[in-house]
């Protein structure tokens, strides 16, 4: 449904709305539905569980697609067994200018800090401090958020790609990682 | 051998073998002139798990500008030389020394 948050759609889908259109629409549907939202979101998922009011995201927060907010605990399911109207829940919030990576879990009872990296994959619970770099299941602090952008910064397999033209943007990127300049066609 | 070459040699030693135990990697591949990414195999991960180590086991921290553009073991020895240069004469004696 959405492309990469890291890439612009070309001038074509640009003109008919664009996937940052698009974005600002599903937010809206989601705040909608009781998902808090800061300003500047970008939100790729629209995976909230079935109490979407308990979810809590900062400012500037990026959420990659197939990421999932669990606001409550399915496993109550065994408790209903003598418990009939059991239901476990929990809050869910996400600081300001964090970013999440695809596929993720975000479990019940999570808070994120604030500034923080959650690998792709990552099944989050518990807290992540301010400032961390969390991978694996459960996620666990792998690195601090500065010392993983510096590295990214330094790689050379970081490109000033972002605002070029699609053919051109591609082009680049070809010469850099296989040298065999534009496609044939 | 001049003491301070011996304490140094000693130094760059014990840092040798922090990363060693860090990148579980054998102390004789972890040389002076060993680069981090080809010779040792670092990712992006390691070279942060080696980092976040090397300054919970000398009790620093490295600026991440430093920290990230670290290339070879010599550049490692030499940062965490230089960070407990201004603090301390000798360093805290890290899981190598025990």
């Amino acid at each position: 449904m959405f492309t990469s948050i890291f890439r612009r759609r070309s001038k074509r889908s640009a003109g008919a709305g664009g996937w940052r259109t698009r974005n600002e629409r599903l937010i809206a549907r989601l705040r909608k539905r009781g998902v808090g939202i800061g300003e500047g979101c970008v939100i790729l998922t629209d995976q909230f569980s079935t109490e979407p009011y308990l979810v809590d995201i900062g400012d500037r927060v990026a959420v990659s697609g197939g990421t999932m907010f669990l606001t409550h605990d399915g496993a109550a399911w065994l408790l209903r067994r003598r418990r009939p109207a059991a239901q476990h829940l929990g809050r869910i919030t996400v600081g300001g200018d964090t970013f999440i990576g695809q596929n993720c879990i975000i479990l019940p009872g999570s808070r994120i800090g604030s500034h923080c990296i959650v690998g792709a994959g990552a099944v989050v619970r518990g807290t992540i401090p301010d400032n961390s770099v969390v991978m694996g299941n459960p996620a666990v602090v792998v690195g601090r958020t500065g010392l993983f952008l510096e590295m990214m910064d330094a790689s050379p397999d970081t490109l000033d790609t972002y605002d070029l033209p699609e053919d051109e943007r591609e082009r680049r990127i070809r010469r850099h990682f296989m040298d065999s300049g534009p496609k044939a066609t | 051998m001049q003491t301070h070459d011996v304490d140094h040699a000693e130094f760059d030693q014990r840092v040798r073998n922090e990363i060693a135990i860090l990148l579980h990697v054998p102390v004789e591949r972890v040389t002076p002139a060993a680069s981090l990414d080809v010779d040792l195999e670092v990712d992006s991960l390691l070279h942060m798990t080696m980092v976040m180590g090397l300054e919970r086991q000398f009790e620093i921290e490295l600026p991440d500008r430093d920290a990230a553009r670290l290339k070879s073991v010599a550049d490692v020895i030499e940062v965490v030389r230089r960070r407990l240069a201004g603090r301390s004469i000798t360093a805290p004696a890290t899981r190598a020394d025990r």
